[in-house]
């Protein structure tokens, strides 16, 4: 009996949800390595570094028995297969390397705006699930002070100074109230859950979150746009991708040209759609006028991203002067509202006649500024994280490759 | 004709190998100059963009010494030649101008300079292990040099 008694135990301890505790600056390391699409672009990085590798090793002589033995031996033969005996004479091999190097750069640099990427919606995530629980912990609070409010309605009732259609209607609040909770107590529910996805967290694990320290707005200074311009248009890891792409058709261009002395095998990564020629030819002039075509959507495409940046960041810098220009109001009108329900609440309590809809009235405008405050104040904390995304600060600061190197040599 | 033509690429391809980085070189006097004197003036986009270019000029140059052989011993070889006493002024931001440039990068809790420039210091500390004893004597020799280097922690006080 004492053995089913343990095993049981075990089996319901074994099976009771884990629970794990993060706080905000745990997040960008779990998404770093446990984030399912970070995962797999950074296999696609290590595809396209092992690329490089694999068109350097291409150089290489290599062993084709058929090639060999169809071939006569004499010097003409030789010649037919120069690709497997010396392929390091073809100069479009050369290129290649050249080429995936671009590419792997371009592959790395789209990572790193794909890993920001996550790390920011993740921390945007984590930011509102807590203002959620901030908001539920202050609709409790809306809920305990209108009970109160009931009862003592109720009890004014006895006396016959409050109507019952006053009770029943406190009641309903009441209700109405209540009806919040569980709809906001589900939606923190979810997006616990969708913030366990994003950090590879097993979805048995039950998440518990560490509060934000809020920054002081009042102490913040307005923002310069074109400050920030300048850092954001640098960092840019969008932006970046299209020099090593351009590089990269400038290989493409090279083999057009040299394609008299034979041709790579493999593929021109994402300019396949260019033409190219098995030796030189009359198409060679076209293939030529189709990749500079290409360049020029590649120009255009980063002029957008530019533009896309900039619009996103005009707007981040106006909504955070926004914050910084209206906190006083904010803090004011809770002031104001808690001020006045303490002084009802004071009348209240020293016997005098208040009507219970006034005093709902101020419970409700007390409720709606300390909301207000609160969605105020993480309005704040996700702008400030959306322009650390936008200038590659804090979490997002990654060292472009020489630095780091250098960086590592100094340690 | 054709061995003038022969010695004239010959002088193509051997003295001008290392132009670009001996006129980013130079260009980091200009820049130096204007940091120094715009060091507490409020960050604006020509001060980021010459924050952006003098910092990164330091990293290349430094990157190029420490991972270029090539380029190592062609600095060596004409060190001497080119160096001069008040060749450290020109070059090198001073670390109490670098740190007051520091101060005016960060807005509200941003960071809005280059990455390069918060690590001057580290880059700087660097150098010396790829230069030569006589080189390090040389540059100690001018005394404003060496209290800038010591400053920035590039060589110690006592030694």
């Amino acid at each position: 009996m004492k053995v089913i008694l343990i095993l049981l135990s075990f089996f319901i301890l074994s099976n009771s949800n884990s629970q794990t505790l993060i706080s905000l600056e745990d997040v960008s390391n779990k998404v770093r390595n446990s984030n399912f699409m970070v995962l797999e672009n950074a296999q696609r990085v290590y595809q396209a570094k092992e690329t490089i590798n694999f068109n350097k090793k291409n150089l290489l002589p290599k062993l084709n028995l058929w090639n060999i033995l169809r071939t006569p031996f004499t010097w003409q033969g030789a010649v037919d297969i120069v690709q497997d005996i010396a392929p390091f004479l073809v100069p479009n091999n050369w290129f290649k390397v050249g080429q995936s190097r671009q590419f792997y750069y371009a592959y790395q640099e789209q990572y790193r705006a794909l890993w920001a990427n996550e790390v920011m919606t993740s921390k945007l995530l984590y930011t509102n699930t807590v203002r959620d629980i901030h908001f539920l912990k202050v609709l409790k609070d809306y809920s305990g002070k209108l009970n109160e409010l009931v009862k003592i309605a109720e009890n004014r009732q006895i006396f016959g100074s409050v109507q019952p259609s006053t009770i029943r209607f406190l009641k309903i609040k009441s209700i109405e109230i209540n009806e919040d909770i569980r709809k906001l107590s589900n939606l923190v529910f979810e997006e616990k859950k969708a913030l366990s996805y994003l950090m590879g967290i097993n979805q048995e694990e039950e998440l518990t979150l560490k509060k934000i320290e809020l920054p002081k707005v009042e102490e913040l200074s307005r923002l310069k746009f074109d400050t920030f311009v300048f850092k954001a248009l640098d960092a840019a890891p969008e932006i970046t991708q299209y020099k090593y792409l351009k590089e990269a058709l400038r290989y493409t261009r090279r083999y057009v040209y040299f394609s008299f002395l034979g041709g790579s095998s493999n593929s021109q990564g994402i300019f396949n759609n260019i033409p190219v020629q098995d030796g030189l030819g009359f198409g060679a002039a076209s293939s030529i006028r189709i990749s500079n075509s290409e360049s020029h959507i590649l120009d255009l495409n980063k002029e957008s991203t530019k533009e896309v940046l900039k619009k996103s960041l005009y707007n981040l810098v106006n909504n955070f002067n926004s914050y910084i220009d209206n906190i006083e109001n904010q803090t004011q009108r809770r002031g104001l509202a808690r001020e006045n329900y303490e002084a009802l609440r004071n009348n209240l309590a020293m016997g005098l006649d208040i009507d219970p809809l006034e005093m709902l009235e101020s419970v409700q405008n007390e409720f709606d500024a300390s909301i207000s405050l609160v969605h105020y104040q993480y309005g704040v904390v996700t702008t400030m994280e959306r322009l650390k995304r936008m200038i590659f600060n804090g979490d997002y600061s990654k060292k472009e490759s020489k630095l780091a190197d250098l960086l590592q040599r100094s340690e | 004709m054709k061995l003038f033509s022969m010695f004239f690429i010959l002088m193509i391809f051997t003295g001008c190998r290392y132009q670009s980085q001996f006129d980013t070189l130079k260009s980091l006097a200009a820049d130096r100059e204007y940091l120094e004197t715009n060091a507490n003036t409020p960050l604006d986009n020509d001060k980021q963009v010459v924050i952006e270019r003098y910092f990164s000029n330091i990293k290349e140059l430094s990157h190029k010494l420490v991972n270029d052989r090539r380029f190592s011993n062609n600095f060596h070889k004409r060190f001497f030649r080119y160096f001069t006493l008040d060749m450290c002024d020109d070059f090198v931001l001073d670390v109490k101008n670098w740190k007051q440039i520091l101060n005016t990068c960060e807005v509200s809790g941003f960071y809005l300079c280059a990455e390069e420039l918060k690590h001057y210091q580290d880059i700087l500390k660097l150098v010396p292990s790829y230069l030569t004893k006589l080189e390090i004597t040389n540059l100690k020799k001018e005394a404003q040099c060496k209290d800038k280097l010591v400053g920035l922690g590039v060589f110690d006080e006592n030694n």
